[in-house]
């Protein structure tokens, strides 16, 4: 565990205390909450959601008795508070039951969807961060201290109506320009890395249209800065200015809200696994809330919900060790 | 909700369905054989997952027409609603007793050969309440029914305590499972034990499907074997809900054939695509009869009915693909043409209905709203969305009840709504395009007569005994005398405003470098050809 020693090139300093035991205890305590306010929703969004899950998959036709045994087979005549505690025991014991609808193991359809929505995400957030960080610190860079209004302006302009286009729409228009136009890539499926290219690009064009905007900002400020200023003065490299003083400080805020972002992120998944019928988790949250599959509509939305959660978890102790000030104020 | 996760969900609402396809360009049989090709994949995009392989807990029409793949059954029903031998070679019906010859050399995948003793046990088990089959009541009346079988004569006798008028029809839906999947038939979830025209060789559940040719199958419908030229050596079924993606998979080569009903379809026609139609179901009006209901009121249920013009509202649903008014409740049967009970539904014109709506005491108020005892003349609409045409449909609906002093309130709702509506909250008037995609008439006897929810499902409270009495008789009687009955039993509803057909469920697909017929709206897995 390393000790607060401050940031050389902010010229911070602290006193010598390890704050890292309050902070994890802090995270881990989120962490709990969290996942049972993950668990807990996941349950009563189900419930809360009208509809038979048994008569829609038997159908209108299908008699009383047949749809009254079915029910009590899966429990679903239980008290609610009888259902929570045993979705609890089996959330517990690895057990999120059987879809109701294929009769499998919720745990195995997640297992063989996972991977494409984690993949989906994780390059989407890549890309997220990466571009953002990019194109911000260069427009940043570009009109500090009032250079080049023209190309703020058009920045600003461009940057805001990418932020505010749909993932779907992103979806659309990809599709028919790389796939079924030029025909480089896959229209839809699951076929390898080269299905999730547009995928990612779908859900992560107008993060990076936000986020960019953010670390511009904080480009300019961190511009401003005495350090930078003194670093200039010393007649340093540009680069280095910008890649060993400057991206450090960014990169705290970006990866910040970049965490935020990544539950926007997984959220996107639902809208564009669709599109693109790629087999994740999102998509499965669809077609199990449609068909009132609650086992598999509530394993789905635990695994995505926790995920954030513990993703969140992640990027704080990045961010802690990216920049220690932020135990400070976090303590 | 997307518009091809609609189509199909609307599908799902229905215990199973059968259709007849009602136009083809291209039929496989048709084709100079020369031009077919040898072997290949043929990718199949669907709409819906087909939810549980185990075609014991699972009469959806996505998993019925998968089993199609796998399974064999006695007979089946071809693209001209004919009913055609399969395992059986012929049969005989005498009263409740059905008696089949069978065919011999049939084996399942495992090697195992299809006796008659093979078929008794998917009876005796779909019989029997521990495994708590879902053919029980919908396709088989009951439970009270004996298979017997005689491995060394090679037949098969299945008698019913009470005749069976569409017995034939329900045996042709009913998949034999051989004896590895009948002995745990948990493992039919995950693979298939059938003697079929396919394997199960992937199943990724949502994602795909996968079945490999079996060779040297030679009994299926009518004589279709594997051998035949064109047929694929292997299926894969992908599970495209979107139907704007799989039309662009169709673009793209992606994919041999989608079914793809709505406003994506205009980019394929008069491309190099052919199409075929199939109906799948019917679209109905339902009304919920139910006392303190405005449609208690036969008058009420019969002027709304009066001043809709049928013909154009099925356009509009249909999106243009009928443009004729409902004629059935169950068009996509063949098995009874009951077509001429739509004589007996309420005709008038507005002046007609506003006049019927008087004399019942529903007087224009100075709003222009009808009431009756100080009670306005409220509906609430209710309507399954599951087609890009549904709303405007329903629009047209509403527009002409409003001139007629009604108030309407629309209520767009998926399917879960719609069932919460009919079993649970009983809060509609009227459905005015409810989707019913049955396989023959008496499917619907519960729904349409005795006991309400929570005890039946008789969701809409209809108690017409002109029709209750006659399908009590017709579903014992086979033929053309029972025919009649259902015809007259139809005449009841209609003539009572109780439910009144609109027009059809289509099913409308579009295929590349492939043909094949259609059945229940869904491919015919033996008629499938792959073209060069």
């Amino acid at each position: 565990m390393s000790a607060v020693t401050g940031n050389a090139s902010a010229g911070f300093t602290t006193r010598r205390r390890n704050l890292w035991p309050a902070f994890v205890a802090r995270r881990l305590l989120r962490l709990v909450i969290g996942i049972v306010v993950v668990v807990t929703a996941s349950f009563l969004i189900m419930q809360l959601v009208p509809g038979d899950p048994v008569r829609l998959s038997l159908g209108p036709s299908a008699p009383f008795s047949l749809v009254e045994q079915r029910r009590a087979d899966l429990g679903l005549d239980d008290p609610l508070i009888v259902q929570y505690l045993h979705y609890w025991k089996g959330v517990f014991g690895g057990d999120l039951g059987s879809s109701i609808l294929t009769q499998q193991s919720v745990t195995s359809i997640i297992a063989s969807r996972i991977g494409n929505t984690v993949t989906l995400v994780a390059i989407a957030l890549g890309l997220t961060l990466f571009f953002s960080v990019a194109i911000g610190v260069t427009v940043g860079g570009l009109t500090h201290n009032g250079r080049r209004p023209r190309l703020l302006g058009a920045y600003r302009i461009v940057a805001s109506t990418l932020n505010v286009v749909p993932e779907y729409l992103y979806g659309v228009a990809l599709v028919v320009i790389f796939a079924v136009t030029l025909k480089l890539l896959p229209v839809a499926g699951d076929d390898g890395f080269k299905s999730l290219i547009l995928p990612s690009l779908a859900i992560s064009l107008a993060p990076i249209a936000g986020l960019s905007r953010i670390v511009r900002v904080q480009t300019e400020e961190v511009l401003s800065q005495e350090y930078i200023q003194f670093a200039r003065s010393k007649r340093l490299p540009a680069l280095r200015i910008y890649l060993r003083h400057a991206l450090p400080n960014l990169l705290t805020s970006a990866l910040t809200v970049g965490g935020i972002l990544l539950g926007v992120l997984v959220a996107s998944t639902v809208v564009v696994e669709n599109v693109f019928a790629l087999p994740g988790l999102g998509s499965t949250v669809v077609t199990a809330i449609t068909q009132r599959d609650y086992p598999l509509a509530q394993g789905a939305l635990l695994i995505l919900g926790g995920s954030v959660v513990l993703v969140n978890l992640i990027i704080d102790v990045i961010v802690s060790l990216l920049d220690p000030r932020s135990l400070m104020r976090d303590s | 909700m997307r518009p091809a996760k609609v189509a199909l969900a609307a599908v799902v609402a229905w215990a199973l369905l059968v259709s007849a396809a009602c136009s083809s360009d291209n039929g496989s049989s048709g084709d100079n054989s020369t031009d077919f090709a040898s072997g290949g994949t043929f990718t199949l995009l669907a709409a819906d997952d087909p939810g549980s392989l185990n075609p014991f807990q699972n009469i959806q029409t996505p998993g019925v027409s998968m089993f199609k793949y796998i399974y064999s059954y006695l007979l089946s029903i071809d693209s001209s609603g004919k009913l055609v031998p399969e395992l059986a070679t012929s049969w005989t019906v005498d009263g409740g007793t059905v008696a089949f010859k069978l065919k011999p050399g049939v084996t399942c995948s495992d090697g195992s050969p299809v006796t008659a003793t093979t078929i008794a046990d998917n009876f005796n088990y779909a019989k029997d309440p521990a495994n708590k089959a879902v053919q029980i009541g919908i396709i088989f009346p009951d439970t009270h029914f004996t298979a017997t079988p005689d491995d060394a004569a090679n037949t098969l006798t299945v008698k019913f305590d009470t005749p069976y008028g569409f017995v034939l029809q329900a045996l042709s839906l009913f998949p034999i499972v051989c004896g590895a999947g009948l002995k745990d038939p948990n493992t039919l979830t995950a693979k298939s034990s059938g003697s079929g025209p396919f394997v199960l060789t992937k199943a990724v559940t949502g994602t795909e499907y996968d079945f490999d040719k079996r060779a040297g199958y030679n009994w299926g419908p009518n004589g279709a074997t594997n051998d035949a030229p064109g047929v694929p050596n292997k299926i894969v079924e992908k599970i495209v809900g979107n139907q704007s993606t799989a039309a662009n998979l169709l673009l793209s080569k992606g994919a041999n054939a989608a079914q793809i009903n709505g406003p994506d379809g205009v980019r394929l026609t008069g491309s190099s695509f052919k199409s075929v139609d199939s109906v799948v179901g019917g679209i109905s009006m339902l009304f919920n009869e139910s006392p303190g209901r405005p449609t208690a009121d036969l008058a009420v249920r019969k002027a709304l009915t009066m001043v809709l013009d049928i013909a154009q509202v099925s356009a509009t649903v249909t999106q243009g693909i009928s443009k004729v008014a409902g004629k059935s409740l169950t068009p996509a049967q063949t098995a009874c043409d009951d077509s001429a009970a739509v004589s007996s539904i309420p005709t008038g014109d507005q002046a007609a209905a506003e006049s019927l709506l008087t004399q019942a005491g529903w007087v224009a108020g100075a709003d222009g709203i009808r009431a009756k005892d100080g009670k306005p003349l409220a509906i609430n609409a209710s309507y399954l969305t599951t087609t890009a045409g549904d709303a405007p449909a329903m629009e047209l609906i509403a527009t002409a009840w409003k001139k007629l002093g009604v108030k309407v309130t629309q209520q767009p709702l998926d399917n879960a709504g719609v069932n919460t509506a009919m079993f649970s909250s009983g809060n509609y008037d009227v459905m005015p395009l409810i989707e019913l995609a049955v396989p023959f008439q008496s499917i619907l006897i519960g729904w349409l007569s005795g006991p309400n929810p929570p005890n039946g499902i008789n969701t809409a409270h209809i108690s017409t005994p002109a029709y209750s009495d006659n399908a009590k008789k017709a579903i014992q009687t086979p033929g053309d005398a029972g025919c009649a009955l259902w015809t007259a039993a139809a005449k009841g509803l209609y003539e009572n405003a109780d439910i009144i057909p609109m027009s059809i469920m289509p099913a409308r697909y579009f295929m590349q470098k492939a043909t094949f017929d259609l059945w229940i709206g869904r491919v015919n897995p033996t008629s499938i050809r792959l073209l060069k």
